[in-house]
């Protein structure tokens, strides 16, 4: 039914089939035929050009266009001519009795356009186009189809070039350059007749460097200490000091935050949690502090589960793995009916997050259509889709991951010793040869119902990939001799194992996790460190049997969706069985869970061992049961093995008992070295790579063309080499992202930290470098960029070294008070004319106020603190309220659950987590003050922090004054705040009935004080 | 110079008045269109549209929530067929759909007769007798769609225009195009009566739009806005707090603006707790039922002895207060009933009686009071759920989610009254007869304000985005011409 254009690389044609192939054949019928030409009137043909001819345009060609391909139904509205061929489509002069105008009304079983009914106006133009006998000139095409020319688009926009380092700019005033960065902005001040504003005092640029680079304010002894700082460069080394904090890591991950729209829940109907995401942030956290260089930062959050070898902490966990949480925290629906939709409105996310935040591109725009604007296809967007789908999702036990799996290797080890020196021996004992040549199957061979084998473990050397979440499983051959127990010296159970298959070590049943687990029901196995997954393949049986042994959690994952409470899969994909030790083909029927698999759902399976050893031998898609014809040498040997005809006094034999129970032995050894608790995080496991196709209008119902994994095209060229089938090529798509030719990553990064330092990016978009973004104000802005982003690589991607080559500049130290002429000449200051003042974030306001009262608890990392909830806070999935100070914690760990955000920030333009946000808005609006007014945590706070000041008992009543607004402002007070607060506080007092000059520690005053300066604006906006 | 697009297709943020001056290509001419479109310019504040796109027909929004979804053929769409092939197994009768809990029962009658009511003589089943009352106001669409058979993308999708979670709500769109007529009060405001829609708040989100336009969940009778009460022992001892605050202020955006230019987002922060301050009193004001008349309150169901209509009764009774003064987009969620949600899979008559005796009367009393008092003109009120439900059984006596068609009306500014529009098949499970969107619904709503729903548009993410997506067609045949 689906008709497909021929898709050239760069020349390409938007079309779109319609889905009513139907009207195929409805309108090649003969019959109605079409009038002879009609003469054209001068008002006729006016009629036609700007009525008509845009409306098929508009509404029609995309499907019904010979030049775009093949038309639907055989229509074509490309030129007269071409409308004619197509008879039985209308009746001059008779609109009731013509199918154009009948299906354009829906008033037929065809109804046109598909996608929804035309407005009145237009069915209006039609029907009289009609009446008036179908006037069209002569004159060749009306579809003046679209066309998407890459080449083109690449190179008419600035950001698709290479950066280069060009000529730094003269300036007239050298003086005032601290680098480069200054003679840019400065040449672009000159040239327009303005002057930088003077540098603010150190005081002032002490709080802001504090304030933007580590989001607190300064201790006043800091401050105390680097204005004494009579030295050359005091403020490099502060700065120098604030990005060696923790808590620069802390600010700036809140920043990458935005951009990764990390969530903790997956919002929607019950809000259910992303557990452990909080592992991701931490990670962030530490990739600051660390400054870790982007290069790899970006890259682990691509592949971190692909890196070798991966980054270890100090105490052995893996670190790169815990990137790839960086896919995973968007939202998720818990039942969607129709599952391959919401699988494409996921991947979407993940697509269009991904584009924005390393590549500042709306590759999410060419999801329905290729890009309206920018030279990115709807093929490049369903390549890199292509990659996600290939991915899956576990829970990583991260702690223990390499250590155990050196662990299982060495295990794997020990059995192919143990085989390869006993399976000759028992041959001899037994008579029995071995038949090492692996026992295929060709299908039911009984049968003719057709299967996909999605995994098959049986065939030795050329058994199904091992795809782990940890290494629980290893691939056993047949033939493998069984040690029944460690101990194992009963001669008489001596046996081999009759099928080759993957097993999981009783030991790995015993692994705990100590975070929290999956959604129920599927996280009432401890899951983590126990999975084996099978490769992905598209199936259409509906029925998955699996030839398993032992107890285990079988999940068969349908198109990605993880299972919630049960539905919309009404469970049957997820089973527990037990076989008792014995193998078995267990069925599961898919049916009742989805209808329509016919049309093909992308499928894997997921085991874990629930207790003791598990062992997976096949697992196939198929209407009916396998049929397969096992090794017959394994049961021969086990027959003679156990026929009680050896004697096993001889020589021979109990050195075989001897070596089973040394083998046994040494397993034993080697497993005590597992460490079987650890903690984990949501990361992606890699498996073999899968296509997906190009849906047409974004819709999982209209599937087009493969297309193939791979890198865009406008930056990789359209032959690219193919991407691996053993994995997703997520490593490979880090490799193009951070190949120094890709003109945008470095350049996104550095604008990122501009637009952080001065509120405004030298390109405004931050996520958006495209052609619906703002580009750099003028080339002066784009060389400075450019300058920046070739300099980062050099420097191996160090983005400490980019912050403070930029704050240290005299650019960054420049006061807020811009001159009247610089205000009349750039009132936006795209020119940087003067530090633009600033309102700082949610997050920074919430802790400062912390900070200031002393309930600030400083720890670096650790689970998130439950949100605070008011009456406000309604709705499904509501927990349980967390502490009104969030525990003192900084607000970057407070819990973002998606559906119970919390309010203080909110307030403050806390971005909706749902998409790369890169530029928050900052808006001003009543909501914040009523906060700073009335909300209870401010109160509460306003109060500990009168309390601490009071406590120290030592302090008069002008140095509280005086501290109160060092610590607030970073200043001390004047001689006329002094007075002011002095008076404030005595009438305060005596509103709460007290008298100030007998008891100067009155505290309601003195909480009343506090609370009046956080209401001020001086407290929340940096200078 | 500033970016010319910030006149023409959008702006990224509020400006504030000085700004709006600044930016010389509006200038005064701007202001003053803009000013033209509020009753009293000197209570506005703007929004994006400066001058209509054409008249408008109505000024104001109230939106009455059906949350879960009521079944069309229970409540304006009757289906005889249902008696006649009832007990029947449905997919004998026609292609039946996947439904989200896959329990499909037989064809199931509507528990309920219909009546015909006013000139009209639209018919409306047993479970609205009083919405039966002003019938003659209502055009009724019965063939509206949704695209998602589960709540919370419905949910999404009714509010948004998107399935998905965080994109600006229809109220947000409202009051960034219009403005509000007071700006002491939020511009678009949630009444939640107890049920918060499935999704959540993010129904009511601002999503991209700037905070500005973010729904105010408001809860009646009680402190009504978060953080709008203060919490000092007295007016005076908060007074002089902001005295204090206000002085420091001052000093400070001085010390700043030394010789130069005084800083804009420093005087318009300064400006905004003023005004936070006065909506302290202005909220209060505005929830106080109590200058209401006993006949009015009487009207509205706040006697009723079913505590569930009490309270949607006082929502509604807000709803107008709120539109008196000049609030431009009113949300209604609905009070718990006990059961469920209009979303019964279960126990139809029981549930669905429930949550009627809750709202019915209360909102005939609204349309009532709006006409009475001259509002109704200048107000479209809008009734809908998510979706429909279908028209066989869920079990026995439940009915599955239906977004294939569903039921919902318009009274009000502009709308032709007593109204039928577009038809579902016999048994009202699918549309057979202008079939509309939710895409179809917000173009309407945003046309009847005088806003042309294709270019109200704000620049995110690399598209000029709208509520309609790129979807959408004022449905004609409600506009009274």
């Amino acid at each position: 039914m689906m008709v497909m254009p021929e898709l050239t690389s760069t020349n390409r044609v938007m079309i779109i089939p319609s889905l009513l192939g139907g009207l195929a054949a409805v309108f090649l019928l003969p019959g109605l035929g079409l009038a002879a030409t009609p003469t054209l009137t001068a008002e006729d043909a006016a009629f036609f050009e700007t009525e008509v001819r845009p409306l098929l345009v508009a509404h029609c060609s995309d499907c019904h266009s010979a030049e775009a391909g093949d038309p639907e139904g055989g229509l074509s509205f490309d030129s007269r001519a071409d409308f004619l061929a197509a008879e039985g489509v209308a009746v001059a002069g008779q609109p009731d009795e013509s199918l154009l105008v009948k299906v354009v009304r829906y008033d037929s079983d065809q109804q046109m356009p598909p996608d929804g009914k035309l407005p009145d106006v237009v069915i209006a133009t039609i029907e009289e186009w009609v009446r008036r006998g179908l006037p069209w000139p002569d004159d060749g095409k009306v579809a003046r189809v679209e066309t998407f020319d890459l080449a083109a688009r690449k190179a008419e926009h600035w950001c698709w070039h290479r950066p280069e380092r060009c000529d730094v700019p003269s300036v007239a005033d050298t003086g005032w350059c601290r680098n480069d960065i200054d003679r840019f902005v400065l040449t672009r001040l000159e040239a327009a007749g303005l002057e930088p504003a003077p540098a603010a005092d150190l005081a002032v640029l002490v709080r802001r460097a504090s304030e933007i680079l580590t989001g607190l304010s300064p201790e006043p002894a800091d401050v105390a200490r680097v204005l004494a700082d009579s030295r050359p460069q005091a403020f490099e080394r502060y700065v120098d000091d604030l990005l060696a904090s923790p808590h620069y890591g802390e600010r700036f991950a809140r920043h990458w935050l935005d951009v990764a729209r990390y969530g903790e829940t997956r919002g929607h109907e019950f809000d259910y949690l992303i557990p452990n995401a909080w592992q991701y942030r931490d990670w962030v956290v530490r990739a600051f502090n660390a400054d870790l260089p982007y290069d790899q930062f970006v890259r682990e959050q691509l592949a971190g589960d692909l890196v070798e070898p991966p980054r270890l902490a100090a105490s052995g966990a893996n670190e790169s793995v815990l990137g790839t949480g960086f896919w995973l925290l968007g939202e998720a629906v818990h039942g969607p009916v129709d599952i391959k939709q919401d699988e494409a409105d996921r991947i979407d996310n993940q697509v269009d997050t991904f584009g924005k935040a390393f590549l500042g591109l709306a590759i999410g725009c060419a999801r329905c259509h290729d890009h309206k604007f920018d030279a990115i296809s709807a093929a490049d967007y369903y390549a890199i889709a292509g990659m996600v789908m290939s991915s899956s999702y576990r829970q990583v036990p991260f702690e223990t991951l390499e250590l155990n799996r050196r662990v299982a290797a060495r295990l794997a080890q020990a059995d192919a010793a143990l085989r390869q020196h006993l399976l000759p021996q028992f041959e001899l004992l037994t008579g029995v040869r071995v038949d090492a040549s692996p026992v295929g199957h060709d299908g039911n061979e009984s049968s003719t119902v057709t299967e996909t084998v999605l995994a098959d473990y049986t065939r030795g050397e050329q058994a199904t990939g091992l795809i782990c979440d940890a290494a629980a499983w290893e691939t056993v051959p047949a033939g493998q001799p069984v040690l029944t127990t460690d101990n194992a010296t009963d001669a008489g159970a001596l046996s081999v194992e009759p099928l080759g298959h993957a097993r999981s070590d009783a030991i790995w049943a015993t692994s705990r996790s100590t975070a929290e687990r999956d959604t129920k029901p599927l996280g009432v196995v401890d899951r983590a460190g126990r999975v084996l997954r099978t490769p992905k393949q598209r199936i259409t049986e509906g029925v998955v049997w699996h030839r398993v042994r032992g107890h285990l959690q079988i999940f068969t994952v349908i198109d990605s969706h993880l299972l919630f409470q049960g539905g919309p899969l009404h469970g049957g994909n997820l089973r527990t069985v037990d076989t008792k030790g014995q193998w078995q083909w267990v069925k599961q029927d898919l049916h009742k869970d989805i209808k329509d698999w016919a049309t093909g759902h992308v499928v894997h399976v997921e085991y874990a061992a629930i207790e003791g050893e598990a062992s997976v031998a096949e697992t196939v898609a198929s209407l009916e049961q396998p049929t397969r014809t096992d090794p017959t040498w394994p049961a021969a040997m086990n027959a003679v093995l156990a026929g009680g005809t050896i004697d096993w006094e001889t020589p021979s034999a109990a050195a075989i008992r001897a070596c089973i129970s040394e083998a046994a032995a040494k397993r034993h050894a080697i497993r005590a070295e597992a460490r079987l608790v650890s903690a984990t995080a949501p990361a992606l496991l890699d498996g073999n790579g899968i296509d997906q196709y190009v849906l047409l209008k974004g819709s999982a119902a209209r599937p087009g063309e493969l297309s193939p994994r791979r890198f865009l095209e406008a930056i990789d060229g359209a032959d690219q080499p193919a991407w691996p089938d053993h994995s997703s090529g997520r490593l490979e798509l880090a490799d193009r992202v951070l190949d120094p030719a890709n003109p945008l990553t470095s350049r996104v990064l550095v604008n990122r930290m501009w637009h952080h330092l001065f509120g405004r990016g030298l390109v405004p978009t931050t996520d958006n470098f495209g052609k619906l973004g703002e580009p750099p104000a003028d080339p002066q802005a784009q060389a400075l960029l450019d300058q920046l982003a070739v300099r980062f690589i050099e420097e191996g991607w160090s983005i400490k070294k980019l912050i403070r080559q930029i704050v240290t500049s005299s650019t960054w130290r420049m006061n807020s008070t811009p001159s009247l002429a610089a205000t009349a000449r750039d009132p936006l200051n795209e020119l940087l004319h003067h530090y633009p003042v600033r309102r700082l974030e949610g997050e920074a306001i919430r802790d400062k106020i912390l900070a200031v009262s002393g309930r600030l608890d400083r720890t670096v990392g650790g689970p998130s603190v439950e949100v605070f909830l008011t009456d406000f806070h309604e709705g499904r999935g509501r927990p349980k309220s967390g502490p009104l100070d969030g525990n003192g914690r900084r607000s970057l760990y407070t819990k973002i659950r998606r559906n119970f955000l919390p309010s203080f920030l909110l307030a403050f333009d806390l971005p909706v987590p749902f998409q790369a946000m890169g530029r928050r808005n900052v808006t001003n609006v009543p909501a914040q003050a009523l906060t700073l007014m009335n909300d209870p945590f401010v109160r509460e706070q306003a109060g500990v922090w009168a309390r601490r000041l009071l406590a120290e008992t030592s302090l008069s009543t002008e140095a509280r004054i005086d501290q109160m607004y060092r610590e607030a402002f970073t200043r001390p007070p004047t001689a006329d705040e002094q007075a002011v607060a002095l008076e404030f506080l005595a009438s305060q007092a005596e509103r709460h009935g007290a008298d100030f000059g007998a008891d100067p520690t009155n505290e309601a005053a003195w909480a009343d004080l506090a609370h009046a300066l956080f209401n001020t604006k001086e407290f929340i906006f940096v200078p | 110079m500033p970016p010319i697009h910030h006149c023409h297709r959008y702006r990224p943020l509020p400006l504030s008045r000085r700004g709006l001056l600044q930016q010389a290509s509006c200038g005064f001419g701007g202001i003053a269109a803009a000013a033209l479109l509020h009753r009293d310019a000197a209570r506005a504040s703007f929004g994006v549209v400066d001058t209509l796109h054409h008249p408008a027909r109505a000024t104001s929004i109230i939106f009455l929530y059906m949350d879960g979804g009521v079944s069309q053929v229970d409540s304006f769409d009757p289906k005889p067929r249902l008696a006649q092939d009832a007990g029947k197994d449905p997919h004998s009768l026609f292609k039946v759909d996947a439904t989200q809990f896959n329990k499909i029962g037989t064809v199931l009658p509507s528990p309920w007769a219909f009546k015909r009511y006013g000139e009209s003589g639209i018919p409306v089943s047993d479970l609205f007798p009083h919405i039966g009352g002003v019938v003659d106001e209502l055009a009724v669409i019965r063939s509206m769609t949704s695209e998602f058979p589960e709540h919370t993308n419905a949910n999404y999708f009714l509010h948004t225009g998107s399935g998905l979670q965080g994109r600006p709500s229809m109220g947000a769109w409202t009051t960034y195009g219009l403005g509000t007529e007071n700006k002491e009060l939020p511009g678009y405001m949630v009444l939640n009566g107890g049920l918060i829609p499935p999704g959540g708040l993010d129904n009511f989100t601002n999503g991209f739009l700037p905070a500005t336009y973010q729904g105010s969940v408001v809860k009646p009778n009680a402190v009504g806005l978060a953080n709008v009460q203060p919490q000092e022992q007295t007016v005076a001892h908060q007074a002089a707090k902001l005295d204090l605050t206000r002085r420091l202020d001052r000093a400070f955006a001085q010390r700043l603006a030394g010789e130069g230019s005084p800083s804009d987002a420093i005087d318009s922060a300064i400006a905004n707790q003023e005004l936070a301050y006065r909506m302290q009193t202005e909220v209060p004001d505005l929830l106080r039922l109590a200058d209401e008349s006993v006949a009015t309150k009487r009207a509205y169901g706040l006697e009723s002895d079913y505590k569930p209509t009490q309270i949607f009764g006082a929502e509604c009774l807000l709803a107008r207060r709120m539109v008196e003064r000049g609030v431009r987009f009113v949300e209604l969620t609905c009070p718990k009933v006990g059961g469920d949600r209009w979303d019964q899979h279960g126990n139809l008559k029981q549930g669905h009686e429930n949550n009627a005796r809750a709202v019915d009367q209360p909102i005939a009393a609204l349309i009532d009071d709006l006409r009475q008092r001259g509002l109704l003109d200048s107000t479209l009120v809008v009734w809908s759920g998510e979706f429909g439900r279908t028209p066989f059984a869920q079990g026995t006596n439940g009915r599955d989610h239906n977004p294939q068609a569903f039921s919902l009306w318009l009274a009000g500014g502009g709308v032709k009254g007593g109204t039928i529009v577009g038809a579902t098949d016999d048994y009202g499970y699918r549309v057979v007869e202008k079939k509309f969107m939710i895409h179809d619904l917000h173009a309407t709503m945003l046309h009847l304000l005088g806003i042309d729903h294709e270019r109200l548009t704000y620049r995110f993410s690399g598209r000029d985005m709208r509520l309609t997506d790129v979807h959408g067609h004022v449905i004609q045949e409600v506009l009274n011409s």
